[in-house]
């Protein structure tokens, strides 16, 4: 039996109408993985007929039993861990060190927090809901600029996609069927560069104007000493689980897969030692995490479906012959790409921006000549983008749920702008420069 | 991230007929209770992770089901979150017209986006059935399991798609009674007009 006659309309037409309905059933509500579920049925059905379902429903199989794809729930599971335990807690006190020694001390903890957070863990969400509950409520009753607060909060939080692991990077590694080892080695210079950005700023602007971040008093020397030993103390158990991660996965002992899974049980302990650990984190952190789970993987679940019945459409080859017929130098085509990339996070989730797009980008940058490690990078850094970005940006959602009252969405967007400038310009480096996140890959 | 289920969103109006983060029927209850057990299938893959590396380190002798089973304890959770997971309608959605409407048109709305989620759900049971199908029958139709094909050989593939089906066919009947919320949700609202 044939289809119902919608390949009449031919690939071009094909196109367009299946992004059009993608787009009007996204706005009524509809869960993200439903529509793109459900489109792709429509046009299996309509295009090729009930003979092709199992074809493209055998996609999910492939995707669900993919061994890299382990990693997300592990990463899932060290970050609900993490938020039920006290360690970040000790962290940002123990950081206090840094608070009173310099212009815009709190804010510089706060990114130095994030930043060490990150290393630990892959997923945002819960980093931006500690630090807001942890640093915002601090900066503002020391009298810090609202603005600055709410933007390195968010800021530092959110540095969880870029600095190694990362959820993001591994997805796009799993799309883009490259070594997601290699790409945490690439994503760390980037990241670490915007860490330092955001670091610069606040000093740029509180040497310049003292009054955004008034100084505290330094404490008398004795004390200054038992900050210092509370500081190192409170970064010993962070540093030995970032470095069981990552480690791992750098000295190539084990896969992405696994080294998660040590991070898991290097919380594990850390909580056991704190005094912590019992059955009920243990148990909460898990049914988070199998929710999380949910939501992530039945999004990809539906964009596989789409991929997978477009591509047999011939979609994929419309589109890299269109992109290719294109009379512009390749990084033109690259810019493209990522300007339908912050369109794209302005609306949507990262993962169905990763799962939609990736498979038609990546074939289109190899065959251009650029590294598909260099383009993830750009996506991530772009997925960092849209973590912040108005009208949805999860981070300020985030923020604004844990937020002192008086914070409004509007403010924490307007806050977040400088950042989101930074990491605009982020992206420009890595564009202008591939070499520097390539160079740890070709010594 | 995604949004995280631990993580409150205030700017959700109160008034929902079906607001995100809530149980409204038993058998949503149901599939969240079954859910806690499968949610430590994380805590158990974890451990056995942990135990291959070290034997292969330590011990200097890798495992052979470590690999494949992993795999398999993931999938399962992973096709369990979805019915999870519309449990308590935590699926990510775009809420650009959802969140500015009155609660009348909402309602409109909600039976609308019940019964494309119906469409959605039932088309997918009957493509994973006809998944498990194949993997659970020869040519000839009868009986058979399909086997990883490894040296260990264990019975994942037909296991895994007839967990995806059911995790989808538990879905389809989720999808059922919230339609039947929905269409409840709106004659109510018309009484009240």
């Amino acid at each position: 039996m044939g289809g119902l006659g919608l390949q009449a309309m031919g690939i071009e037409w094909g196109t367009y109408v299946l992004v059009g309905s993608i787009f009007l059933l996204l706005v009524t509500g509809l869960p993200l993985a439903f529509v793109t579920g459900l489109v792709a049925l429509i046009f299996t059905v309509g295009w090729f007929g009930p003979n092709a379902i199992p074809l493209v429903i055998s996609r999910v199989y492939g995707f669900i039993t993919e061994y890299s794809l382990v990693a997300v729930p592990m990463f899932v599971f060290m970050a609900s861990l993490l938020d039920r335990s006290g360690i970040a807690k000790d962290l940002f006190n123990g950081m206090r060190v840094l608070a009173g020694r310099m212009p815009g001390g709190v804010a510089l903890q706060t990114l130095v927090v994030g930043f060490f957070l990150a290393t630990m863990s892959g997923i945002i969400g819960g980093e931006i809901v500690l630090l807001g509950i942890l640093a915002l409520p601090q900066m503002l009753r020391l009298g810090y600029d609202r603005n600055l607060s709410i933007g390195i909060v968010c800021a530092s939080g959110s540095l969880g996609t870029m600095i190694p692991p990362s959820i993001v990077l591994i997805i796009y590694g799993l799309m883009a069927s490259v070594s997601i080892a290699d790409l945490f080695m690439a994503a760390f210079t980037p990241g670490t560069i915007l860490a330092c950005m955001y670091a610069t700023y606040v000093l740029g602007r509180c040497l310049l104007n003292p009054k955004l971040a008034p100084r505290m008093e330094l404490p008398p020397p004795a004390e200054r000493k038992a900050q210092r030993v509370e500081a190192v103390k409170s970064v010993v158990m962070p540093a030995a689980i970032a470095f069981m991660v990552l480690g791992t996965i750098y000295a190539g002992i084990a896969s992405v897969t696994e080294a998660a899974s040590m991070g898991v049980l290097g919380v594990l302990i850390a909580t056991a030692i704190r005094r912590e650990l019992n059955p009920k984190l243990i148990h909460e952190a898990c049914m988070q995490t199998i929710t999380t789970c949910g939501m992530i993987i039945w999004i990809g679940i539906g964009a596989a479906t789409l991929v997978g019945v477009y591509n047999l459409m011939g979609g994929n080859r419309f589109v890299s012959s269109t992109i290719l017929g294109i009379d512009a130098p390749p990084i033109v085509i690259i810019m493209v790409m990522q300007l339908i990339l912050v369109v794209l996070g302005m609306f949507l989730d990262w993962i169905g921006i990763a799962m939609l797009t990736l498979p038609i980008f990546v074939p289109i940058v190899i065959q251009l000549g650029f590294s598909p490690i260099w383009f993830g990078i750009l996506f991530c850094v772009n997925m960092q983008m849209s973590f912040l970005s108005p009208p949805f940006g999860p981070a300020a959602f985030y923020l604004k749920g844990v937020a002192p009252e008086g914070i409004t969405l509007k403010h924490i967007f307007q806050s977040l702008l400088p950042f989101i400038v930074m990491q605009l310009v982020v992206l420009g480096l890595i564009l202008a420069f591939p070499n520097m996140v390539l160079w740890p890959l070709n010594p | 991230m995604s949004p995280d289920p631990a993580v409150p969103t205030p700017e959700s109006p109160p008034e929902r007929h079906v607001s995100e983060g809530e149980i409204t029927n038993r058998l949503d209850a149901a599939v969240e209770w079954v859910g806690k057990g499968f949610s430590w299938l994380v805590f158990i893959s974890m451990l056995i992770s942990v135990g291959e590396v070290i034997s292969r380190y330590v011990f200097d002798s890798p495992t052979s089901w470590v690999h494949e089973t992993t795999v398999f304890l993931i999938a399962v959770m992973f096709s369990l979150g979805g019915p999870v997971a519309l449990a308590r309608n935590k699926h990510i959605r775009v809420r650009i017209l959802y969140d500015t409407v009155g609660p009348k048109f909402r309602s409109w709305l909600n039976l609308m986006n019940e019964i494309i989620a119906f469409g959605f759900c039932g088309g997918m049971s009957y493509a994973a059935y006809t998944l498990f199908w194949r993997s659970s029958h020869d040519p000839f139709g009868a009986w058979t399991v399909e086997r990883s094909g490894t040296s260990w050989n264990p019975p994942f593939p037909t296991l895994t798609k007839g967990i995806i089906m059911i995790a989808l066919l538990v879905m389809t009947v989720q999808t059922i009674l919230h339609l039947v919320q929905a269409i409840q949700a709106v004659s109510n609202s018309k009484k009240e007009a």
